[in-house]
């Protein structure tokens, strides 16, 4: 829970207001309405109180703002508060605020306020000159109370008339009127201003009332309203002077313009109005209801409920309206008391003014939401609220009506069955009642360390790049591996073709009886062939190998026969001159034989 | 003589507890002053501990614990920060650093993230640098090991194949979570301890105010003078903070 005061401003004139609120965070239990004591240097007003709540998943939290109008009225460092707020019974105190009040500069009170400047009866002067030429009879102001007697709180109206024996515009006002020790309201302009003519010392003057203003005195005493000055600008037409000057002139003739429109001469005019004097008296103790909470004026209380019957948990809106004259701003609603079985939320207040018949009047309507928690029959109780009728001037205590309220219990809870187990409950969810942080650990995890961040250190990145290195590099060997299997196989399948052409060469030269090439041709046609086929150096190349690299299935008849070329070859090369012809042939269709057949075996 | 017994008496209450903190761990010691109310004491020992041992998660966070509630929230929020870095999965500290930044009196919201950051940051949050520096290590320790099998078994070859390009993706991934969380902790962070402090647009009272901080208000620091942090907010305002006024996360 948070208490707080706020003021609207640290520094105001005199006269000035300034709102202060207290705003009341999280209250648990019902906050009862402040009271404020008599702040010295101040006029104190409560403007209402306002409750904001918001449920959000389940928790709910809320603002109550009380707002109070204060009306500074003596100069210097003031302190308001401290206060005292109960709050569920428990009293509470709020801070403290301290503002300045300053003598009323003319500069800020300029721009204090309307200043209504009315519809022009001439268009705006491109030159405004002296008005000392105006006399105080042309143009006055004339400034009434409408009661030099009143009562604090009872409202006097400030009348503004202006009398003028030229053409005028008013302008507004140069120095607004102090008010200080009042509450102002100022009437709409428009519903104030009426023309009429009247003779005055033999003169006819137009009167108008340029401002009406409804002053309720905050406090018991004798007051002097300095009304202050009201500007103006004034036409004068003076055919005479400037006819008379121009007749005599050097041309010797009228002048030829129409002089009502070239000698009209514009003035702006200061005008000082009368300070206006008034008794204020305090409010009689005699007979002073318990409840009175300071109205005066007249006043009637409404109230509604917007249900009679609702089930539990349904929220009705009760409404209570005072309507009347009065300074309808700073009256109290009467407070509803506490009501068991209902949970009870100020929801709003509103206040509507309206200045339309010269009187302040309006209603202020305050709307209390109600939740019952049981069914029932219950009443909402009559409100009592107390006003001094100054007209009467006695206190009268008016009533709202009670109302009745039918509560129906709330959705039928399901049909069980009872069994002789478990009888179900309503569940509720578990709901967090306050928040704090949670309890300190009694056990230390030692592993939880705190340790130097990895990434800062360069042996990480260095075995990173490591691992990213050696995959590359197991990637690349990987790929140069499949590519030197290839080639074998490439080797492998052209075997054949590059024998056979080996072979060719080899038949050739034996139709040129060129014995030692032959044989040197087969054998490189025959070694090239199995080195090929291995995979290989042609150097390598032997039975045993062969015999080691044959696939299980081929005959040893290939072997024997491959076997018995190599020796022919071998020794075909050493004895070339030996063996005639027929040799060469025959060892040429062994080759060629066992090389078609040792192809057959690698395909099969 | 009056004077004697008060000696006596004062040697005898260092002896007393001399004698405890030698019965007891001071870790056990502190937490039972915790209990006990005495937080000005259980944080005396905690950070006796801090300055002789390991700077645990449990130490942290039990220090914050103890600096809030003496009410001081930026203190706390540092150890609980701190608490944070080494077991960033411990729903306590989390819930105590939100309790803290409930009370900080600035809200200082990020500037709105899109769909994709927020998700990046959802699986960073829970894990610390060094864990995403070692899952980083780990998909490569993996690759490499795989990219080894397949030469020296031929035979995996074609699942070796389809799974490396699997985990070239996990890795790309993974290198970008490591970034993410980089960026996020390669500066160092301060939170604010003073009640209220003021930003400036440099590293001198002179200069003009930026904006204001209170305390528990947390900050990235982007640079810094002898006597001054250069601190970013979330929503990228940032002003010069004396160093005096905050401490580092």
């Amino acid at each position: 829970m948070s208490i707080e005061t706020s003021v609207s401003r640290s520094q105001l004139a005199m006269g000035e207001q300034l709102t202060l609120d207290i705003i009341i965070s999280n209250a648990e239990g019902s906050i009862s309405q402040p009271t404020l004591p008599p702040i010295d240097g101040f006029s104190s007003y409560s403007q209402g109180h306002s409750q904001e709540i918001s449920i959000i998943n389940g928790r709910s939290s809320s603002q109550s703002i009380f707002s109070y109008v204060l009306i500074a009225n003596s100069v210097g460092k003031k302190i308001i508060g401290p206060f005292e707020i109960n709050i569920g019974g428990k009293a509470f105190k709020v801070a403290a605020v301290e503002v300045e009040v300053i003598s009323d500069n003319p500069m800020s009170s300029s721009s204090r306020g309307p200043s209504y400047a009315q519809g022009p009866v001439v268009a705006p002067p491109p030159r405004a000159m002296p008005g000392d030429e105006v006399s105080n009879q042309d143009i006055f102001v004339k400034t009434w109370l409408d009661k030099d007697e009143v009562y604090v709180n009872e409202p006097v109206t400030l009348t503004y008339t202006i009398y003028t024996r030229l053409s005028a515009t008013y302008k507004g006002f140069e120095k607004e009127p102090v008010t200080t020790g009042f509450w102002v309201e100022d009437f709409p302009p428009d519903k104030t201003i009426k023309r009429t003519e009247q003779v005055l010392n033999g003169s006819r003057y137009v009167v108008a009332d340029i401002r009406k203003m409804s002053l309720f005195p905050t406090e018991p005493g004798v007051f002097t309203i300095d009304t202050g000055t009201v500007g103006a600008t004034v036409e004068v037409r003076n055919e005479q002077r400037f006819d008379s000057f121009f007749s005599s002139n050097i041309f010797g003739r009228r002048s030829p313009f129409p002089s009502t429109s070239f000698f009209s001469q514009v003035f702006s005019k200061i005008i000082p109005t009368d300070k206006v004097m008034v008794v204020v008296k305090a409010l009689p103790e005699v007979g002073k209801p318990a409840g009175f909470s300071g109205a005066v004026g007249d006043y009637r209380i409404e109230s509604s409920v917007d249900k009679r019957e609702v089930e539990v948990g349904t929220p009705i809106t009760y409404k209570v309206r005072i309507l009347g004259e009065g300074n309808i701003n700073t009256v109290q609603t009467p407070a509803l008391p506490k009501m068991e079985n209902f949970k009870i939320y100020d929801s709003s207040n509103s206040v509507n003014i309206s200045k339309n018949r010269l009187v302040v009047e309006g209603d202020k309507v305050t709307e209390t939401v109600l939740v019952p928690k049981k069914a029932g029959n219950y009443t909402i109780p009559e409100l009592e609220f107390s006003y001094f009728d100054h007209k009467a001037k006695v206190y009268k205590t008016i009533k709202t009506a009670s109302h009745l309220l039918l509560v129906k219990p709330g959705a039928e809870p399901e049909e069980t069955v009872v069994s002789p187990g478990v009888q179900p409950v309503e569940q509720a969810e578990v709901s967090v009642t306050g928040k704090d942080i949670r309890y300190i650990k009694t056990v230390e995890d030692p592993n939880a360390v705190a340790v130097k961040p990895l990434y800062k250190e360069p042996l990480y990145w260095a075995f990173n790049v490591l691992l990213i290195a050696a995959s590359f590099i197991f990637m690349f060997l990987t790929a140069r591996r499949t590519n030197v299997k290839d080639n074998k196989a490439l080797r492998s399948r052209g075997s054949h073709r590059v024998a056979k052409a080996k072979l060719r060469k080899a038949s050739s030269l034996m139709k040129q009886d060129k014995h030692e090439e032959f044989f040197s041709e087969m054998s490189k046609a025959v070694y090239g062939y199995f080195a090929d086929k291995l995979g290989v150096s042609s150097q390598s190349v032997s039975v045993e190998l062969i015999e080691q690299r044959l696939p299980g299935n081929a005959s040893p008849e290939i072997l024997n026969q491959i076997k018995a070329l190599f020796d022919e070859l071998s020794m075909g090369r050493f004895a070339a001159l030996q063996k005639g012809d027929e040799e060469m042939k025959r060892v040429y269709e062994m080759a060629d034989s066992v090389i078609t057949d040792f192809e057959k075996v690698k395909s099969r | 003589m009056k004077i004697k017994l008060f000696a006596a008496l004062i040697l005898g209450l260092l002896l007393s507890k001399q004698l405890i903190a030698a019965n007891l761990s001071p870790w056990t010691e502190a937490n039972t002053k915790y209990q006990s109310g005495s937080f000005k004491a259980a944080i005396d020992f905690y950070e006796s501990i801090l300055k002789t041992g390991k700077e645990t998660a449990a130490l942290d966070y039990n220090l914050g614990n103890a600096y809030f509630r003496l009410g001081h929230r930026g203190k706390a929020l540092v150890f609980y920060e701190r608490a944070l870095k080494i077991s960033p999965r411990n729903d306590d500290i989390r819930w105590n650093i939100d309790i803290v930044k409930s009370a900080v009196a600035d809200r200082i919201e990020p500037n709105n993230e899109g769909l994709i950051v927020s998700g990046i940051r959802k699986i960073t949050d829970p894990l610390t640098i060094n864990e995403l520096s070692m899952i980083l290590s780990g998909i490569l320790i993996l690759f490499t090991t795989m990219a080894f099998i397949a030469f020296i078994f031929p035979v995996f070859r074609p699942f070796i194949h389809g799974a490396g390009i699997l985990v070239v993706f996990v890795f790309l991934a993974a290198v970008v979570l490591f970034a993410f969380k980089w960026v996020e902790v390669k500066d160092p962070r301060v939170v604010i301890l003073d009640k209220e402090v003021e930003a400036r647009y440099g590293p001198s009272s002179r200069e003009t105010k930026a904006f204001t901080l209170h305390e528990g208000a947390e900050a990235t620091v982007a640079d810094e003078t002898q006597d001054w942090f250069y601190v970013a907010l979330e929503n990228k305002s940032s002003g010069w903070v004396p160093k005096k006024a905050c401490e580092i996360i």
